[in-house]
């Protein structure tokens, strides 16, 4: 199985130390997500979860082997990663650039095979961009954008999803579209982990929230037990939380 | 399938462009004659023409040519910058600078091949130098690296016509940085011809990793793109593809520029598809190109790598122009 384990992870950049010592365990069929002020280290922590940054101390290993050791491709077969802010670098049609979540499964030289065609058109679905397939990536809108980007790391049906701020500049109903989705991967026994700001989504959808401060875990918690005494901890705001069945509210006062 | 098109239409006018460089020049041959010299055995004027003097220089243009389009394509997909060039990256600098040293020292003189082999060895060093500057740092570390090496090398350029012996040698380095590919001779397509094979070979290997960079860097490494290979690929890719093509004409300049801009539409932008179409436009231009510089005659040759930048400059200038109306 596809379980992440992070162990010790120290980073330093430059004289900042961003991470300190952050220890966490990602099991299948989970919705992790990673809440925390800016500059905390959610991005750099992502990042290094995701096998893209070496930690300068500690390791993450994935089904006990560490990410360092996994061929770039075979990695990639089994885990998608959604940066901060990604943007397309051409103007590509959007059903491409969903098609490029596919790199990892395809041969080296070589077109995309008629089943795959199906996964692109699924994905393409999913994120409500059929009516924006033909278009070029670089005219969308910002939400636009951000789901083109969710569909391309959903299109290979990673066993393992990290997306840093999934919900940034998604209008309401897209943002619970996106949550949803991601929440689902989780029920069917995939292992989801983001980074998420807005904490009413947050707390509604994810089984288990990190919250990250100057570096280090300052709570691993199953996100019912977050409470008004850790966003004040985490934030030093004051905060209420309100759960019912629609989801839960944070008001800050 | 607008792709597949565009390589059937290019191919197509890469073959009547070869055909019209056999045929034309200061003495116009018709088909037949090209076609009887080259089953002929006799030595009439016609085949000594055609074999000895067209015929190579039809495959060093289109050697050259598709080098250039195919390293401008790859570079400008790897950097994600519409300007890169192997020109950027100071590797046709370094090769320049190479033949202009064969020329100073006078080895030009005592031995013909002096000139591309020290081109060649200019360009892997500029290249070379150019990613041992940038190892640790990204795409913006390697730009300004290629500026750096470019700039060394262009005052390297400066030095020697400046302590040229003598007038005459500094009017030869100066006519050899114009580009030209009148008087190459077989030597010059065995010299060259394995280098730019091998160069093309290698910078067609990124086209996948170009394709995933369309995501940016972050995106790209984690769909298993190794970034550091790649860049090492189209670095030696154009050392050995560019640095050959500069090291037997001259510095050619636009082609590498101009051709990826032009193909680009057809196959959707996508960066990995660019790279056939923009080698074999790249060779489509600069066969016209030599041809036209045969054919417009004045007292002295007009060079070509003088008529690449005349008409390349300012198609250049109306793609920048019609490319700010497009984008925001």
């Amino acid at each position: 199985m596809t379980r992440l384990v992070a162990a010790n992870i120290t980073m330093t950049r430059g004289r900042k130390r961003v991470l300190d010592g952050v220890s966490a365990d990602f099991a299948p069929g989970t919705f992790s997500v990673v809440i925390g002020p800016n500059g905390a280290g959610k991005s750099t922590l992502m990042a290094i979860l995701a096998g893209l940054l070496t930690p300068d101390a500690g390791a993450v290993t994935m089904g006990g082997v560490a990410l360092a050791r996994i061929a770039p491709k075979a990695l990639a077969q089994q885990r998608a990663f959604l940066p901060q802010n990604a943007r397309a670098e051409w103007p590509i049609s959007v059903e491409r650039l969903v098609a490029l979540g596919l790199t990892p499964h395809l041969p080296f030289f070589g077109d995309i095979a008629p089943d795959e065609k199906m996964k692109v058109e699924a994905a393409l679905v999913a994120c409500d961009l059929i009516g924006l397939r033909e278009q070029a990536a670089t005219t969308l809108s910002g939400g636009e954008l951000a789901r083109a980007m969710l569909a391309r790391a959903l299109v290979g049906d990673p066993a393992l999803l990290l997306v840093d701020e999934p919900t940034a500049g998604l209008d309401p109903r897209h943002a619970l579209d996106a949550m949803v989705r991601l929440k689902a991967r989780a029920v069917a026994g995939h292992s989801v982990i983001a980074a998420v700001h807005d904490l009413g989504l947050a707390l509604s959808f994810a089984d288990r929230v990190i919250a990250l401060r100057g570096g280090k875990v300052l709570a691993d918690v199953a996100s019912g037990d977050v409470d008004a005494a850790l966003l004040r901890a985490l934030y030093d705001v004051d905060a209420r939380i309100d759960r019912d069945d629609a989801g839960v509210a944070v008001r800050y006062l | 399938m607008k792709g597949r098109w565009l390589t059937i239409v290019l191919v197509v006018l890469l073959a009547a462009a070869a055909l019209a460089s056999l045929l034309a020049g200061r003495v116009w041959l018709s088909p037949g004659e090209v076609l009887a010299s080259l089953t002929a055995s006799d030595d009439s004027l016609a085949r000594l023409i055609v074999t000895e003097l067209r015929l190579p220089r039809l495959l060093l243009a289109i050697g050259v040519g598709a080098s250039l389009g195919l390293s401008g394509a790859v570079l400008q997909g790897l950097l994600r910058n519409p300007l890169a060039e192997a020109g950027l990256l100071g590797i046709s600098t370094g090769a320049a600078l190479g033949a202009v040293v064969a020329i100073y020292y006078g080895l030009a003189a005592s031995f013909a091949l002096a000139t591309p082999l020290l081109g060649l060895a200019g360009g892997f060093a500029a290249a070379a130098l150019a990613f041992g500057l940038s190892r640790s740092g990204g795409t913006l570390a390697l730009i300004l690296a290629g500026a750096a090496v470019s700039s060394v090398a262009a005052a390297g350029l400066a030095l020697a016509l400046n302590l040229a012996p003598n007038p005459y040698a500094a009017f030869e380095i100066t006519t050899w940085l114009l580009g030209s590919l009148s008087d190459r001779t077989w030597d010059h397509v065995w010299l060259a011809a394995p280098f730019m094979l091998v160069g093309c070979g290698l910078l067609f290997l990124t086209a996948p990793a170009l394709d995933a960079l369309a995501l940016g860097e972050a995106q790209a490494e984690s769909l298993g793109v190794r970034l550091a290979r790649t860049r090492l690929l189209a670095l030696t890719g154009t050392a050995f593809a560019v640095g050959a093509a500069t090291a037997v004409t001259g510095a050619v300049g636009f082609i590498g520029l101009v051709a990826p801009h032009l193909v680009r539409p057809f196959v959707g932008y996508r960066p990995g598809r660019v790279l056939l179409p923009s080698a074999l436009l790249g060779a489509v231009l600069l066969l016209v190109a030599d041809i036209a510089s045969r054919l417009i005659s004045y007292d002295t040759e007009i060079k070509l790598g003088v008529l690449t930048s005349i008409f390349g400059a300012p198609f250049f200038l109306w793609l920048v122009l019609s490319m700010r109306k497009r984008a925001p």
